[in-house]
């Protein structure tokens, strides 16, 4: 969407998902250590195996015998065709984290909204400190957009299930991941329109 | 990007209306689904979940990795983001705005909750190039 470069996005992307196999359960453990809520290694670490390593090992065994077929829009239809059961899966989970949450949801909405707050001036501060470093460092365009849009958005659908296996469906942890999703989109799409409006900001895409 | 993505908010709304009305209409049927639990983990939702990962995660190329080299500066920016910058300050506000700004209006075992559902989306970075 902000005319990137897709195989340098793939690569960060990708490079991002490994760190995250290593990074996720000591970061996510400290933080909310600090913050005097405590939860059980195990489960914390149950959590990765099964939302980050098992799928990522997976699809990375689902993409070699694609690709080792020579065809090579065999792995794009197949991606393609994948793409819309990811939406599926979000989307039936939000109604069951909603279905085990109405009672709670009915009797406080307001909190809603109080979540989405902190979540909006986080996105939108992230975005600036990256957008604005890319800059600073002189990227080209179509390096700076994609880098700092990774930077901002995140794996809510990883933040979703850990939130549930650590808090339960019904829980207030559960409900902020949810409503992570809810800001996250609008939010998304508008700084795709600020980055595609900043594209004389940076020095031109210089060929590699 | 197709009508699905872009209009994702708004599919994301009806499903909180549905989910909603349909907990409200039917708690039973919410409470069976809750029961099918093994080890802390709920069977359906585990499902769901690999339902939405398993295809972003086919996108992963390792192969690709080796590239890194061209442009390194570019991946450090999203490095230094995802893990250093962005789950601290997401930490912050969250303690912030519920332990600070938002006391008079919320409960602290929910705020604690609320922190830390704030926290996991800080600490799980993006993975969907949906937008990029």
């Amino acid at each position: 969407m902000t005319k990137g470069d897709p195989n340098y996005t793939l690569v960060q992307v990708s490079v991002n998902d490994v760190v995250m196999v290593f990074a996720f359960a000591p970061i996510a453990g400290f933080l909310l250590g600090v913050s005097d809520i405590h939860v059980p290694w195990e489960t914390l670490l149950l959590s990765v195996v099964l939302y980050v390593l098992i799928p990522l090992t997976l699809g990375v065994i689902t993409r070699h015998r694609l690709e080792r077929d020579s065809d090579e829009h065999k792995l794009e239809q197949f991606v393609e065709k994948l793409k819309p059961w990811s939406m599926v899966g979000l989307l039936g989970t939000v109604v069951l984290l909603f279905g085990f949450q109405a009672e709670t949801i009915v009797s406080q909405p307001f909190d809603i909204a109080l979540i989405a707050i902190p979540l909006l001036v986080q996105t939108i501060g992230i975005f600036l400190i990256a957008y604005l470093a890319a800059r600073f460092m002189r990227l080209p365009h179509n390096i700076a957009g994609p880098a700092s849009l990774i930077g901002t958005s995140n794996f809510f659908e990883l933040a979703v299930a850990v939130a549930i296996s650590l808090f339960g469906l019904n829980s207030g942890a559960a409900l902020a991941t949810v409503v992570g999703v809810l800001v996250e989109v609008p939010i998304m799409l508008s700084l795709v329109y600020v980055v595609n409006r900043t594209r004389h900001w940076f020095p031109p895409a210089a060929n590699a | 990007m197709g009508i699905f993505e872009r209009y994702l908010s708004v599919w994301i709304g009806l499903c909180i209306i549905a989910g909603i009305l349909l907990g409200n209409i039917a708690p039973d049927f919410f409470e069976t689904i809750a029961g099918f639990e093994y080890a802390g983990v709920n069977i359906v939702v585990a499902i769901l979940v690999w339902v939405m990962i398993y295809p972003m995660m086919v996108q992963v190329d390792f192969g690709a990795i080796k590239e890194v080299g061209k442009n390194p500066r570019g991946l450090w920016l999203t490095l230094t983001v995802n893990w250093l910058i962005k789950p601290f300050t997401m930490a912050a506000l969250g303690w912030l705005f519920f332990k600070v700004l938002f006391v008079p209006w919320v409960d602290p075992q929910s705020a604690s909750e609320y922190i830390a559902g704030m926290i996991l989306l800080g600490v799980a970075p993006c993975t969907a190039m949906v937008f990029v």
